[in-house]
């Protein structure tokens, strides 16, 4: 297996993995931390192994980018900026309606079936439709979403253009079928979740958490240090049930923060509230595969 | 003949396809680190002689603590613990950096890069920001100890 499809697996499970549902609240003091990249010595390692180097800096830009390119910045890099739609000239306007690969005829733009009855096929991947328009949500990007409206277009979505129904079609309809749904399906799973979606909103306004990025905020390490212990000295279920209620409420409350941070475009603080959402997230799949007498071992690969 | 012999060959190399994909495997230098981590522990944060470095990374959620206790006579690290919430690259990269530190002095310390560590343990380049971490913590545990000396001094 190739280094880049390795580290594109190791992306795609990650999103997979952190799967969630929201709960509660806390107090939890914000600060910022500072972010120190460390670009130059990634890249020099990543040529010395011969890597190159986008595929390892950009994963996960890549990774989203890879299947459809993402309309440029959506937001405003800058932080504090106030939500004038002045950036949006930027994105390359799509045209309402494109030709049916198959009859020629024109198709509204992200239409998954062609409209022209004697005809009905699978249409190709709408380029540069992000996972809200995908969903059929609006196609401005949100970190406000209703989980079960998602849910029920995405298996709309699923009943029209799932593989299953074309196994008897033609090859290059069941191709299409395949890559319809399995861009809904990433779609589904990277908005689903709040820490993905975080994430993908930052991608999209090209201010992505890099890995090679190094936090140096104390008070929020020191937080998770102490978490972490309190849980690793954790005895009972009914201590961890206490440390549950306290992670839970502290993911609801940078869930609450990212709402308002992504709503008012302030990059910056919606990129210090998702790497908070990282660690809490972390904690509480611990706390989900706690059990007495079981040693914790590493929690992520 | 020659076809026959080929086609045995060619069933044995292509008999199980899914014997050929890769697992993703860490490194035996990574999973004996791993499994017999080295100096675990904490020292006391308010010992005078004791330098602490909190380090994270952001992307993964993974947190690492790093201490070192220095004799001041002698500038050496005398002793060195640690404590790290993360994936097997990154506890191995910290275990291996106590390893390496014991003994030395601040400069030397100071002086690790992560690519010896990343190196030591034949990271794959996805696991490179583990190394980085290691090499972090070591750095921001010296600042810490410096920063309490001249503390110390200060007001002396």
């Amino acid at each position: 297996m190739s280094p880049i499809t390795f580290s594109f697996a190791s992306r795609a499970r990650a999103l997979f993995i952190i799967k969630s549902t929201l709960s509660l609240s806390s107090s939890t003091t914000s600060s910022s931390p500072r972010l120190i990249a460390h670009a130059s010595r990634l890249s020099t390692l990543s040529r010395s192994a011969s890597i190159p180097k986008t595929t390892h800096l950009n994963q996960r830009v890549s990774w989203h980018l890879s299947t459809r390119s993402a309309p440029s910045s959506l937001f405003h890099t800058s932080s504090r900026a106030s939500s004038s739609p002045s950036n949006d000239k930027e994105t390359p306007q799509k045209p309402e309606t494109r030709p049916c690969w198959k009859c020629a005829n024109p198709v509204p733009y992200l239409a998954l079936i062609c409209p022209n009855p004697t005809c009905k096929v699978v249409q190709t991947i709408a380029p540069g439709a992000n996972y809200f328009e995908v969903l059929g949500l609006s196609p401005e990007p949100t970190f406000d979403i209703d989980v079960k409206d998602l849910r029920n277009k995405f298996f709309k979505i699923q009943q029209q253009v799932h593989p299953d129904s074309y196994s008897q079609n033609t090859n290059s309809d069941q191709v299409y079928a395949q890559q319809q749904s399995t861009l809904a399906n990433k779609a589904y799973a990277t908005l689903k979740d709040p820490l993905s979606r975080a994430n993908y909103l930052l991608d999209l306004s090209h201010a992505p958490i890099h890995e090679s990025e190094s936090l140096d905020n104390p008070e929020l390490l020191m937080e998770v240090m102490e978490a972490r212990e309190l849980l690793e000295d954790a005895q009972t279920e009914a201590e961890v049930q206490d440390l549950k209620d306290v992670n839970d409420a502290r993911v609801l409350e940078t869930c609450q923060g990212l709402s308002d941070a992504f709503r008012e475009r302030d990059l910056e603080t919606a990129k210090e509230l998702s790497i908070k959402l990282q660690y809490w997230i972390r904690i509480r799949n611990v706390i989900r595969d706690w059990a007495a007498g079981k040693p914790v071992v590493a929690d992520h690969v | 003949m020659l076809r026959t012999t080929f086609s045995t060959v060619s069933r044995s190399l292509f008999a199980k396809p899914s014997a050929i994909i890769a697992v993703r495997s860490y490194h035996p230098k990574v999973i004996d680190h791993y499994e017999h981590p080295r100096n675990v522990g904490s020292l006391n944060k308010s010992d005078p002689f004791v330098g602490t470095g909190l380090v994270g990374a952001p992307a993964c959620g993974d947190v690492m603590k790093l201490q070192i206790k220095v004799d001041e006579a002698s500038g050496k690290i005398v002793d060195v613990k640690f404590k790290t919430f993360g994936c097997g690259s990154a506890i191995a990269s910290s275990s291996y950096m106590t390893e390496r530190v014991r003994g030395m002095t601040l400069e030397d310390a100071g002086a690790i890069k992560n690519t010896e560590v990343a190196k030591e343990l034949c990271l794959p380049p996805v696991k490179l920001h583990c190394s980085m971490l290691a090499e972090d913590a070591i750095k921001s545990a010296i600042n810490d100890y410096k920063r309490k000396r001249a503390a110390a001094s200060a007001s002396a």
